[in-house]
């Protein structure tokens, strides 16, 4: 839509109309480049042959055992106990490097050991002897044999009665379903040492790490590493030149000299009234998450016994850490959607009738999905069910069944529907750049990837999987809830009146081009060693350098969400409603540039990736960025909704300093005890000995690693006891003792506007906060 | 011998390096910042505490399995000093 298109009373566009095409060519550009990608994903993967023949013709699998295979891995939640081509969980092995190690040691012995056996190993490895025309794979008789004697170790190891390993006693026992699982893993090491036709590298680009069949580092990897870096650097320093030149003008601004009060009880229509119970859920939801995240810690550090109990009869390891992944994912969804709910009468000073009931409605739905989907993972994973449409889909992040899948997939659809309800009288007001139009986007942006997901599917191959797999992962959480973050805070700002809603606008158009520019090529970060082709390294590694930019950024003051400006000060003794929620994004600008920006890039070089994927380095980074960022940004959001939904003498700051408190210092103990120094034990030991060392299930019981594993133990408690758990408290008490609400009518603004000239003198120089008097 | 006292000395004083930046940056805020920058420093200052908790825990643990070898008894000691200084700065 553009200014002559609008109804006569619209409001133009409050930017300049460049900063809009900028923004589409840069989204535009990016998609454009990642859909040649998705093709090239699917004409270069790794082929599945239909059989896979000795010299003599035998046949050793089928290309269907490969299929199934990967169905039974899935299903029985195996991606969620060790990883394949380096994705998955990291308590099991990386079932890639596992097989190909224990083949190759196989391989080596039948060809007379270390001496004179390594040259013909890694040549039987090397060789692509796939054909074509007949769909048929030819392996070496070592390498048949091999198979054999693999497959009788993860027949023992599947079959295992007991709970030692952490999977549930017996996990795996047909013998049937053993040998299609073996075929799959047997399959992606042959992705991982034959080489691709005409080039001296694998399918997976020599990943993982081992000369035992002369993988090791490409040059494509190092070329791209080196580039990479050189992007960041010059992505840096023509950052400073551009905050030089504009700096001025670049970022968060207070509203000039304006003193303002802030009300502390507003009118709430139905549907913000409603919220109070989406943050119940997201508290509890919260607080499982946490606990059972404490237990798939527990068998890191204590593979057997959980202080004496058989835990893993009722929940394995993968069980645990499934529900883990699944609950963070929903907590924070939970609270995403009840601060668009909260927000939306904010922006349209009011809402249709019968809202309230319909947001109930997407709640009640909401818990349905939640309380199924994890049911459903229960179920498969205990082998109660096969079905992957009620039971357990099994890809990392996209554990729930399908059925859930779909349901969410709707859920979400319907709650951007309701902002769309809601919203409507002031869309059509707007020209379609403006705030509430870009709140509108960047909401519907998240059920739109969240759907993506629909693509990842049982029969698809590993690598296509991978492909759309982060598309969801990736896009949502260093794209489009990177950018739907932006809006919102932004608009929380605008509603506080600290901010001008130019400004916001501004603040917002720079974030969605800065993180578009890298963010949406940079998705290939994750693809690096899955199958795809050379490109998806190159580009994955040269655009995602570029994401860090914007978050090296958050160290100017002027940048980071936190310029409120002198507005609140001096003005009344009453203390600053919202002082826990704003502290909240302090530590998301913490958190983004040390979690994100800082533990990210550690391990974005595709030469250091090489080395580390699927350690506690990835850990690392996941949790500082997730919980640090999108977690903190949920809790924020919570405290600042839940402020005025619960009565005002009933709310406690205590409760909310001790909640943000103890998620940060938690999370930084967590990072700092535990998972950054593993990372580096691990790399060390991966380039050192092997990425099968580093990943190898008895290292974890080596002295030196035990004790870190055991370190964070303290940090988890106050994590949970005192961070989780008083959340908790608070969203309960909301709900118990809701808010009165006044009589007015739904405000423009959160604030009134004290005498504005009488502030100009006493604006600048205090810089306490608000009322700490 | 392992080298666990070694590395866990390396890496106590890592961790109080990194809490004496935490401090530093803090000190160079602008005398007219406004609120919440303002919380910024008290935000690291936590964090810098309780990384020289961990550093401490970490050199404690690492004494009470090793402190009879002199060797490892020598590094622990020289990384508890910088730990205790570190600590004293932050604190002064
Ligand atoms: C707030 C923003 C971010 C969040 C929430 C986030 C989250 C995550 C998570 C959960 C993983 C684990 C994926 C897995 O299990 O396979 C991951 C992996 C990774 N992230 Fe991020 N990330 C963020 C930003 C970044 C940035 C800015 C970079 C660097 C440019 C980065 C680089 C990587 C890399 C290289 C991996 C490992 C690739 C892989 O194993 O698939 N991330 N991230
Ligand atoms: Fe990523």
């Amino acid at each position: 839509m553009n200014d002559e298109a609008s109804p006569a009373s619209a409001r133009g566009l409050l930017v300049a109309r460049g900063w809009v095409q900028v923004t589409l060519l840069v989204l535009l550009a990016g998609f454009f480049v990642l859909g040649l990608l998705a093709y090239r994903t699917y004409a270069a993967s790794p082929p599945i042959p239909d059989a896979v023949v000795d010299p003599s013709g035998r046949v050793v699998f089928t290309g269907a055992d490969v299929r199934e295979g990967q169905a039974v891995f899935l299903r029985n939640g195996l991606m969620s106990y060790g990883s394949v081509l380096g994705h998955g969980a990291y308590l099991g092995p990386d079932f890639t490097a596992d097989y190909l190690r224990r083949a190759a040691d196989h391989v080596l012995d039948h060809h007379g050991g270390a001496l004179e056996g390594a040259e013909r190993t890694a040549r039987d490895f090397q060789e692509n002897r796939y054909d074509e025309r007949t769909g048929k794979l030819e392996t070496s008789e070592a390498q048949a044999r091999a198979f054999e004697h693999v497959r009788a170790h993860y027949g023992t190891f599947f079959g295992e009665p007991t709970t030692r390993w952490g999977l549930r006693p017996g996990a795996i026992t047909d013998p049937a379903e053993i040998h299609q699982l073996t075929a799959f893993f047997a399959w992606t090491a042959w992705a991982a040492s034959a080489r691709r036709p005409g080039e001296s590298y694998s399918y997976t680009n020599n990943w993982p790490p081992e000369p035992r069949v002369g993988n090791q580092p490409t040059a494509p990897m190092v070329l791209w590493s080196m580039l990479s870096l050189a992007a960041l650097l010059g992505g840096i320093g023509l950052l400073f030149a551009a905050y030089g030149r504009w700096g001025e003008r670049l970022g968060w601004r207070a509203r000039d000299h304006a003193r303002l009060t802030f009300r502390d009880e507003v009118e709430l229509t139905p549907s913000q009234r409603a919220t109070t119970w989406f943050f119940v859920t997201m508290a509890a939801l919260f607080v499982v998450q946490t606990l059972v995240g404490g237990a798939s810690q527990h068998y890191r550090a204590e593979l057997t016994g959980f202080f004496g109990l058989d835990l893993a009869r009722v929940l394995p390891f993968n069980l645990a850490r499934t529900w883990h992944l699944q609950l963070a994912i929903l907590w924070v969804a939970t609270s995403y959607l009840a601060a668009g709910i909260f927000i939306a009468p904010l922006i349209a000073r009011g809402e249709p009738r019968g809202q309230g009931p319909f947001v109930f409605a997407l709640l009640g739905a909401l818990v349905v999905v939640v309380t199924g989907s994890l049911a459903g993972e229960l179920a498969g994973i205990h082998g109660w069910t096969t079905s992957t449409w009620l039971g357990n889909q099994g890809f990392e992040y996209l554990e729930l069944g399908r059925v859930w899948q779909v349901l969410l997939v709707l859920g979400l659809t319907f709650w951007v529907g309701l902002l769309y309800r809601t919203l409507r009288p002031r869309l059509g007001r707007e020209h379609a750049g403006n705030m509430p139009w870009l709140f509108f986007f960047s909401a519907l942006a998240i059920p739109a990837f969240y759907a993506v997901g629909l693509l990842v599917h049982h029969e698809a191959s590993f690598t296509a999987n991978d492909f759309w797999r982060f598309w969801v992962v990736h896009l949502w959480v260093e794209d489009f809830l990177e950018i739907f973050t932006t809006v919102v805070v932004a608009y929380m700002f605008v509603l506080l009146g600290v901010v001008a809603e130019r400004v916001a606008m501004l603040v917002v158009y720079l974030h969605v081009i800065l993180y578009s520019v890298g963010g949406v090529i940079g998705t290939m970060h994750h693809l690096y060693f899955s199958g795809a082709p050379v490109e998806h390294m190159a580009l994955g590694a040269f655009f995602s350098a570029a994401e860090v930019l914007p978050l090296t950024f958050l160290t100017v003051e002027a940048w980071s969400f936190l310029r409120l400006g002198a507005t609140q000060e001096g003005s009344t003794s009453q203390p600053f409603l919202h002082r826990w929620a704003v502290m909240c994004l302090v530590a998301v600008g913490f958190w983004n540039f040390l979690g994100a920006g800082i533990f990210g890039f550690l391990i974005n070089l595709p030469i250091v990736s090489y080395y580390e994927i699927g350690t506690a380095l990835t850990s690392n980074h996941g949790h500082a960025s997730m919980m640090g960022v999108y977690g903190m940004l949920a809790v924020g959001l919570a405290l600042f909704a839940l402020r005025y939904l619960t009565q005002r003498e009933r709310w406690s700051d205590r409760l909310a300093a001790l909640t943000f408190w103890s998620l940060n210092v938690g999370l930084a103990w967590m990072v700092f005890a535990t998972l950054f120094p593993l990372g580096l034990l691990q790399l060390h030991q991966s380039v050192e000995h092997g990425y099968f060392e580093a990943r190898a299930l008895t290292a974890a019981t080596s002295e030196t690693r035990a004790l870190v594993e055991w370190l964070r133990l303290p940090g988890d408690a106050v994590f949970i006891a005192g961070g989780a758990i008083p959340l908790l408290l608070l969203a309960v008490r909301a709900a118990r003792f809701p808010s009165r609400g006044t009589t007015t009518e739904l405000p423009d603004v959160l604030f009134t506007e004290l005498d504005p000239a009488a502030s100009e003198h006493e604006a600048s120089a205090e810089s306490e906060p608000p009322g700490t008097t | 011998m392992s080298n666990l006292p070694l590395l866990a000395s390396a890496y106590a004083v890592f961790l109080a390096l990194v809490a004496a930046l935490f401090t530093v940056v803090s000190r160079w805020q602008r005398p007219t910042a406004a609120w919440p920058h303002t919380e910024l420093p008290r935000f690291r200052a936590v964090l810098a505490r309780t990384l020289l908790v961990l550093a401490g825990l970490v050199l404690f643990v690492t004494a009470l399995r090793h402190g009879t070898e002199p060797t490892s008894l020598a590094s622990l000691g020289a990384a508890a000093l910088v730990v205790a200084a570190v600590a004293w700065r932050v604190a002064g």
